[in-house]
């Protein structure tokens, strides 16, 4: 067992380092569904997460507590979900998107967007209700009162989107029941590793698991060097 | 004409009035101060005269006009307000003065001016380029002061702004404040739970209970005079006695504690105390530092009588001391003249008193307040 786990690290390795065509590839197709999906997400979160945080209205817990429920939606059930309202008979079975990147884009959106929701609202709320105060005191408009919010929770907002990118980046049920995994069109590197794996390839899903983990801690490495910096001015 | 002014001001939390205010108004290059103890209303009376939070009743007036909705952020950018908390966004501190001013549409160059002038005159100009959230309280709170006053504003609100200093920092800053307050000239709206900041910095004081203003009166006037028995408690008043009228129809009010006669002069501006007749029921304050204590070289028995001189321009008892407690640098003393009186002494006079011994309380005729409940 061990063996082989050393031997699939070096070829991994290997197919890393050497470039190779089919696993750059699904690596930047993962990167390309799993950024736009995060895009979409944030467009949609970040306007509701500022009208949870700074407006009050009927049922307002109601929705944050349904966001919440949302960051811990199963994958298989989103895309369950996506694909009765994509397939030929479901509503939306007019669009034809079933098994393309647009497919795998819808439920990678429904995946990450709860999780942004949801933590992007609670940065949002804890932003001291004085500081609204202040900042309205300062004179400024709406716009410019969003626009120092957002600014205010900014590292905790990334940290926001880091999840729902992480949320997405790292499922494998939705994207294999919604893109069918094929291969040079809407294979990813999650579906791809579940297909390695299963025919034995070990070398090849370790090198792509490499890529996945390296991807994820990628990102978690350049929110923490934004994250840092800030401080870099701070004596004590 | 007032530069601001509240009518009918009036919040409510659910089905309870918090602060019901008929008339506010800010004289323009006065301060202002507003006193009341905690959960009185003052800072919601503060947020509502600074347009930032409405008020259920009534308007506020901006220099004559009434401020609609749709001019309230035009006329936010004419005033300022610093908060108990200093406030500071996540930026350095120079960003958090030149975003105020940003935002107002000056111009880059003249914010930094501004806000180089501003530091500088609130000693933080070395902080400029530390990160805001990083400086100790003390620092942090004359970053916000320095951003108030870079605004220019017309009128300043300051909402407990040493609440939460240390005694040495906020006695340095209130020197600061005070000379800065005074070179400017800006109309300030001073809202405090501390009656020394408040007698220090304000022309003019209104005292808030409950949500209700008690007495609007110069800070001085509200210490010896206040208008009821709370405010009096509130402002440090140590002695406070039931009392009754025996004669209420001179200047000069003769009431009876406990069989202790007292003159009192009456104030003038208390519509109740110059109502109160003889046989009514009233309260008599007197603060502590307007007592003298006189040792008597006497030891016979305690005279519980009462005598006034004969121009009854002062009142004395006799009494025997009850106890003496040491506070820091002054000492409680609590004489027996059939009530107890409290009064205070430096601690160097101290020696001059012993427990039991006989002294005279002397206090002129000006000193104790009616309050009329």
């Amino acid at each position: 067992m061990l063996d082989t786990v050393i031997d699939g690290l070096k070829k991994g390795l290997i197919l890393l380092f050497s470039l190779d065509r089919e696993v750059l590839g699904i690596t930047l197709f993962t990167l390309k569904i799993t950024g736009t999906a995060t895009l979409i997400s944030i467009a949609i979160a970040l306007p509701l997460a500022l009208l949870l945080a700074l407006r009050d209205f009927p049922g307002k817990k109601f929705v944050i507590s349904l966001a919440n429920l949302g960051m811990g939606l199963p994958p298989t059930v989103v895309g369950l979900w996506v694909s009765l309202m994509l397939w030929r008979s479901g509503p939306l079975g007019m669009l034809r998107i079933m098994y393309t990147p647009a497919a795998m884009v819808i439920a990678q959106t429904v995946i990450s967007t709860p999780i942004i929701l949801a933590l992007s609202t609670a940065a949002l709320q804890q932003i001291d209700r004085k500081l609204r105060w202040q900042i309205m005191a300062l004179g400024a408009s709406p716009l410019q009162m969003l626009f120092l919010m957002l600014k205010e929770a900014r590292y905790s907002l990334m940290a926001a989107v880091m999840a729902g990118f992480g949320g997405s980046i790292s499922e494998v049920g939705a994207s294999m029941m919604v893109g069918g995994n094929i291969q040079n069109y809407t294979r990813v590197l999650t579906t791809a590793i579940v297909l390695e794996t299963s025919k034995g390839h070990f070398d090849v899903a370790l090198a792509l698991s490499f890529i996945l983990m390296f991807l994820a801690y990628a990102a978690t490495l350049w929110l923490t060097f934004i994250q840092q910096r800030r401080y870099r001015n701070v004596y004590y | 004409m007032y530069i601001i002014e509240g009518q009918n001001i009036s919040v409510r939390v659910g089905k309870s009035r918090i602060l019901d205010v008929k008339e506010i108004g800010l004289e323009e290059g006065r301060v202002f101060s507003v006193i009341g103890p905690n959960g009185s209303g003052k800072s919601t009376l503060l947020r509502v005269m600074a347009l930032l939070q409405n008020s259920d009743d009534g308007y506020v007036y901006f220099r004559g006009e009434r401020v609609l909705p749709r001019d309230r952020i035009r006329v936010r950018r004419r005033m300022a307000v610093v908060f108990q908390e200093p406030l500071l966004l996540d930026a350095t501190v120079e960003e958090n003065i030149i975003m105020g001013l940003k935002i107002r549409g000056v111009d880059a160059a003249t914010a930094k001016l501004r806000a180089g002038f501003w530091l500088e005159r609130f000693k933080v100009a070395h902080l400029s380029g530390r990160w805001a959230r990083a400086l100790s309280g003390g620092e942090a709170q004359r970053v916000s002061l320095a951003r108030a006053f870079a605004l220019e504003p017309e009128v300043l609100f300051l909402d407990e702004p040493f609440a939460n200093l240390d005694a040495p920092t906020r006695e340095a800053l209130l020197l600061e404040l005070s000379d800065v307050l005074h070179s400017t000239g800006v109309t300030t709206f001073f809202v405090s739970h501390d009656f020394k900041e408040v007698a220090f910095l304000a022309d003019k004081t209104m005292a808030l209970m409950d949500g209700l203003p008690v007495q609007e009166a110069p800070p001085e006037r509200i210490l010896d005079h206040p208008s009821c028995e709370k405010l009096a408690k509130f402002v440090g008043i140590e002695n406070i006695w039931p009392a009754k009228i025996l004669e209420g129809r001179s200047e000069t009010l003769i009431a009876d504690i406990n069989g202790l006669a007292v003159a009192v002069k009456k104030s003038g501006d208390l519509e109740d105390e110059r109502n109160a007749g003889a046989g009514c029921r009233v309260k008599i304050a007197l603060r502590g530092d307007k007592i003298n204590l006189i040792p008597r070289d006497t030891h016979g028995s305690l005279d519980r009588g009462c005598r006034m001189d004969g121009r009854i321009s002062q009142n004395c008892w006799s009494g025997r001391i009850k106890s003496i407690f040491h506070f820091g640098s002054t000492v409680r003393i609590t004489v027996d003249c059939g009530i107890d009186v409290s009064t205070s002494v430096p601690v160097q006079f101290a020696h001059t008193f012993k427990k039991g011994e006989n002294v005279e309380v002397r206090f002129s005729i000006d000193a104790p307040a009616v309050l009329v409940e």
